[in-house]
C-alpha cells in the first residue's frame, strides 16, 4: 500500500475506477471523499456569501441615501417655491443631486455583474472550486499542501 | 334563530375546523416553499443563488432622477418669470423716462 496526495477531483475519478479495494476501504475512502466535498463546499459558500452580504449591504445603503436623497429634494423644491431659496441656490443644489446620482448610479449597475462573477466561482463542484484556487493562490498546494493524503493499493 | 341554537364559542367542532384550516395553511407554506427551493438556481454543491435587491434600488434612483428633472422644470419656470419681470420692469423705467423726462433725469444727464 502506498500513499498519495490527491486533487479532489482526482480522488473522485480514483474512486470511480479503482479496482480490488475491500469494502471498509472503499466505505474509507468514501468517507474521506465526503468530507473533503464538505471542506470545499463550506468554503464556496462562505465566499458567495461574503460577496452578497457585502453587495446587498451596499444596495441598501444606497437605497437609504436615495430616500434621504428625495426628502431633501422635495424640501428643497417646497423651499424654492416659498421664495426661501433663490434661482442660483436652488440651481447649485439640483447640480450637487445631480452629481452624487452619478455617483450611486454605476454601482448599482455593477452590483449585478459583481454578484454573476461570484456565483459564477462558486457553481462549480469542489473539485473544479479547488483547482480555480490553486491556480490563484498557487502557494497554498505547493508540497501538496490542501491535497487529500489517501492510502492506495500497490500497482 | 335563537341564541340556544348556536354552538358555543370555542366548541369541539369549531376547534377542529380551525385546527384543520391552520394545518392547511402550514401544508399549503410548505408546499409553496418547496416549490421555491425547487425554482432556485442551486450551484453542484447546493448553494442556493442569492437575489439582490438590485431592481428597487434602480428604481429608488429612477425616482431620484424624476424629482430631480422636476426640480430643473420649477427652476427654468422660476427663471423665466424673474426673466419676465426683469423685462418689465425694464419696460416701465423706459416709459416712465419718456412721459416725464426731468423727473426721470433732474440734473440733465445725457
Amino acid at each position: 500500500m502506498g500513499v498519495q496526495s490527491m486533487w479532489n477531483d482526482d480522488l473522485h475519478e480514483y474512486r470511480d475506477t479503482v479496482r480490488g479495494l475491500s469494502d471498509a476501504d472503499r466505505r474509507e475512502l468514501d468517507r474521506v471523499i465526503a468530507k473533503d466535498d464538505q471542506h470545499w463546499a463550506n468554503l464556496m459558500q462562505e465566499r458567495y456569501a461574503d460577496t452578497v452580504n457585502l453587495l446587498t449591504d451596499r444596495l441598501g445603503s444606497v437605497l437609504r441615501v436615495c430616500a434621504r436623497g428625495e426628502e431633501n429634494i422635495d424640501a428643497d423644491i417646497e423651499a424654492y417655491r416659498n421664495g426661501e431659496l433663490t434661482d442660483e441656490e436652488f440651481g447649485n443644489r439640483l447640480t450637487e443631486y445631480s452629481a452624487d446620482l452619478n455617483r450611486l448610479r454605476p454601482f448599482v449597475e455593477s452590483a449585478g455583474e459583481s454578484e454573476a462573477r461570484a456565483w459564477g466561482e462558486v457553481n462549480v463542484t469542489p473539485g473544479e472550486f479547488q483547482r480555480a484556487t490553486a491556480k490563484r493562490f498557487p502557494a497554498l498546494f505547493s508540497g501538496g499542501r490542501g491535497l487529500v493524503r489517501v492510502q492506495t493499493p500497490d500497482e | 334563530m335563537s341564541f340556544n341554537n348556536r354552538s358555543p364559542i370555542g366548541s369541539p367542532s369549531e376547534r377542529g375546523a380551525a385546527l384543520r384550516a391552520q394545518q392547511a395553511a402550514e401544508a399549503q407554506q410548505a408546499h409553496d416553499q418547496r416549490r421555491f427551493n425547487d425554482m432556485t438556481e442551486k450551484s453542484p454543491t447546493g448553494i442556493p443563488r442569492a437575489s439582490l435587491p438590485t431592481e428597487d434600488t434602480r428604481e429608488a434612483a429612477n425616482r431620484v432622477h424624476r424629482k430631480i428633472g422636476e426640480g430643473w422644470d420649477l427652476l427654468r419656470e422660476g427663471r423665466q418669470r424673474t426673466d419676465e419681470a426683469k423685462r418689465a420692469a425694464a419696460g416701465r423705467r423706459a416709459s416712465d423716462a419718456q412721459r416725464a423726462p426731468a423727473l426721470d433725469n433732474p440734473n440733465g444727464v445725457r
